[in-house]
C-alpha cells in the first residue's frame, strides 16, 4: 500500500487515479520455426497510480487480463500440421505515460510479467488431433500512443511483446507439429487499438 | 460482502483460474531420441523419432513424427487409445476404438504413403514420472506397401529436461529419451542395453511381412531369417529376456497373451499433474492469480474513500 497510498495522497485532487483499458488487435506467434500465420487477442488491462508532486511522468501499477488465438504450420515434410493455440494471460506490471505534445497526446510504456495458460490444438488431416495444455512464466513489454479525448476516455494505438524466458520448457505442440527447435523462448507480438477511462 | 468473504471469492476464483487448465489432463510430455523403422523397400533402421504425447480421462494420444532416411520422407504416427491402454496392459492392435494413422510425406508436403490398417502391439504406462511405452506396430495400405515402427520400453519423462524426471522414468523403462539424447543404456531391467536396439535393427533387415489376420496379441511375426541368438525386446519371449519383475500387469483381462516386457515397478500408479509445474511456477502462479483480485479490491477501497472525501 505503500507505493498506492504514496501516489494517492500526493496529488488526490489533480486528476484520475484509476484507468480501465480494453485492448484489441491482430497477433502474432513470435520466435518460431514454423510458419506463423495471424490471429486476434483482446484484454482489459487496470492501473492503479498518479503522478508525484512536481515530476511530469504519470506511474501505474497495473493488472491485465488478455485472451488470444494464435495460428502457425509446422514443415511440409511433417504434413504442415496447423496449431491453434488459445492462451489466457494474466499479468502484473507498471505503466509509465510521459507527454509528447500538449497535454492530450501521450506516449506510454508498461513493462511486467504473469503467467500464460494456453491450449494448443495440433491437427493434420486424418490424424488425431492433440491438445496440448500448458502454463508458463512470460514477461511482456508493451509501447504506444494515446490521444486524451476528454479528462476520463482516450484512445490510443499500441505495440506488445510477450516471451516466455524459461528455456528448460520445451513446446510440446510445435514439437508434435514438427518443429524440432521448438523451446519456451518463443513468445507472440501484439497490434492493439486500445480505449482507455480514467476515473 | 465483507472484505474476508470477498478475498475467499476471490481465492476459489484465482484458484479456478489458475489451475483449471492443468486439470484437465492427467500426463502429457515429450521427447526425442531413436525408434526402429522398417518398409517393404527399405531395410531396418533406427531413425530419430520425437514423441508428443497426452493421457486425459478417456484417451492415450500419441504423435511420433520420424526423420527417415534420405529419400523416404519423412513420416508421422499418431495413436489415438482407449485409456486403458494408458494402465500398463499390452493389447493387440487393430482394436475397438483404438485409432492408428501412418503418414508419410515428400519435401513438398505430398503424402507419398498413407495407412490407417495397423497391426502390432501397443502398451503404455503412466505416474508421475513420465509414461512408459512400448509399440510395435506394421501398417499397410492397399498396394501392399508396408511400414514397421518398433520402439521398445521407452519412458517419456513428465519433463525431458529435468535429471530427477529423468531419473524417475529411467528407474522403470530401460530407454529414456530425453531432448536431443540417445536412447540410454540405463536399466531397470537385466538383459537391456543399447545393443538390443542394434539387433533389432539387424534382424529387420531380412525384411518383413505384416499380420494383418491372425489378430493373435503379438504383433507382427519375425523375419523368418532372424537369428535365434538375438534378443527380441518388443514381442514374443521378451519378458524371459528381459527378466523383469512384475511381468504380471500385462496379463489382464483384455486376453492379451503376455507379450509385453513389463519391468520392474510396473503398477497402476495415478498421473499426477501437478508433478509436471515446477515449484516457482507454481508459486508465480499464485501470486500472479491472487495479485490482481487484490489490485480490484484496493481499487475499490481507495475509490470509496475518495467518495467520502468528496462527500466531505
Amino acid at each position: 500500500m505503500g507505493f498506492v497510498g504514496a501516489l494517492w495522497s500526493a496529488d488526490a485532487a489533480a486528476g484520475n487515479h484509476f484507468f480501465l483499458e480494453g485492448a484489441g488487435g491482430p497477433a502474432t506467434p513470435l520466435g518460431r520455426a514454423s510458419d506463423a500465420g495471424l490471429g486476434g487477442s483482446g484484454g482489459l488491462t487496470l492501473g492503479v497510480g498518479g503522478r508525484w508532486a512536481g515530476t511530469t511522468p504519470v506511474w501505474y501499477l497495473t493488472g491485465r487480463v488478455a485472451l488470444d488465438r494464435l495460428a502457425e504450420r509446422g514443415p511440409a515434410r511433417l504434413g504442415r500440421a496447423s496449431v491453434s493455440r488459445s492462451g489466457v494471460e494474466l499479468g502484473l506490471g507498471g505503466r509509465v505515460y510521459l507527454p509528447v505534445a500538449g497535454p492530450r497526446l501521450r506516449w506510454f510504456g508498461e513493462l511486467g510479467g504473469g503467467e500464460r495458460l494456453e491450449s494448443a490444438e495440433v491437427a493434420r488431416a486424418g490424424h488425431a488431433t492433440l491438445n496440448v495444455q500448458t502454463q508458463r512464466f512470460q514477461v511482456f513489454a508493451q509501447t504506444g500512443l494515446q490521444w486524451r479525448l476528454w479528462d476520463t476516455l482516450s484512445v490510443g494505438a499500441a505495440l506488445d511483446w510477450a516471451w516466455m524466458p524459461d528455456q528448460r520448457g520445451v513446446d510440446l505442440a510445435a514439437l508434435a507439429a514438427g518443429d524440432a527447435e521448438a523451446n519456451a523462448t518463443a513468445g507472440r507480438g501484439r497490434a492493439l487499438v486500445t480505449v482507455t477511462a480514467h476515473f | 460482502m465483507r472484505p474476508f468473504r470477498a478475498l475467499s471469492v476471490m481465492g476459489v476464483l484465482s484458484a479456478l483460474v489458475a489451475f483449471a487448465p492443468l486439470a484437465a489432463h492427467a500426463w502429457q510430455g515429450g521427447a526425442s531420441g531413436e525408434i526402429v523403422w522398417a518398409s517393404s523397400e527399405a531395410r531396418g533402421a533406427l531413425v530419430s523419432a520425437v514423441f508428443v504425447g497426452q493421457v486425459d480421462a478417456t484417451r492415450l494420444r500419441l504423435v511420433v513424427t520420424l526423420d527417415l532416411p534420405t529419400g523416404s520422407g519423412d513420416g508421422v504416427l499418431t495413436l489415438d487409445l482407449p485409456e486403458g491402454f494408458a494402465r500398463g496392459r499390452t493389447v493387440a492392435l487393430p482394436a475397438p476404438g483404438a485409432r492408428v494413422h501412418y503418414s508419410e510425406y515428400a519435401a513438398d508436403g505430398r503424402v507419398v504413403f498413407e495407412s490407417t490398417r495397423a497391426a502390432g502391439t501397443a502398451r503404455a504406462l503412466v505416474d508421475a514420472a513420465g509414461m512408459s511405452l512400448s509399440l510395435d506396430l506394421a501398417v499397410s495400405d492397399a498396394a501392399a506397401q508396408w511400414r514397421r515402427v518398433r520402439g521398445g520400453d521407452v519412458g517419456l519423462p513428465t519433463d525431458p529436461d529435468d535429471p530427477d524426471a529423468i531419473a524417475a522414468a529411467r528407474a522403470r523403462a530401460p530407454y529414456v529419451l530425453a531432448a536431443q539424447d540417445e536412447p540410454s543404456g540405463d536399466s531397470g531391467c537385466g538383459g537391456d542395453d543399447d545393443e538390443l536396439w542394434r539387433d533389432d535393427a539387424r534382424s529387420d533387415a531380412s525384411g518383413y511381412a505384416p499380420d494383418q489376420t491372425t489378430g493373435s496379441g503379438c504383433g507382427p511375426s519375425e523375419p523368418s531369417t532372424a537369428s535365434s541368438s538375438e534378443t527380441d525386446t518388443l514381442g514374443d519371449g521378451a519378458d524371459t529376456a528381459s527378466g523383469c519383475e512384475g511381468d504380471d500387469v500385462s496379463a489382464d483381462e483384455t486376453g492379451d497373451d503376455g507379450c509385453g516386457d513389463s519391468c520392474e515397478g510396473d503398477g497402476l500408479a495415478e498421473a499426477s499433474s501437478s508433478a509436471r509445474v515446477r515449484a516457482h511456477h507454481a508459486w508465480v502462479g499464485r501470486c500472479v492469480a491472487w495479485l490482481p483480485w487484490v489490485l480490484a479490491f484496493t481499487a475499490v477501497r481507495l475509490m470509496r474513500r475518495a467518495a467520502r472525501r468528496g462527500a466531505r
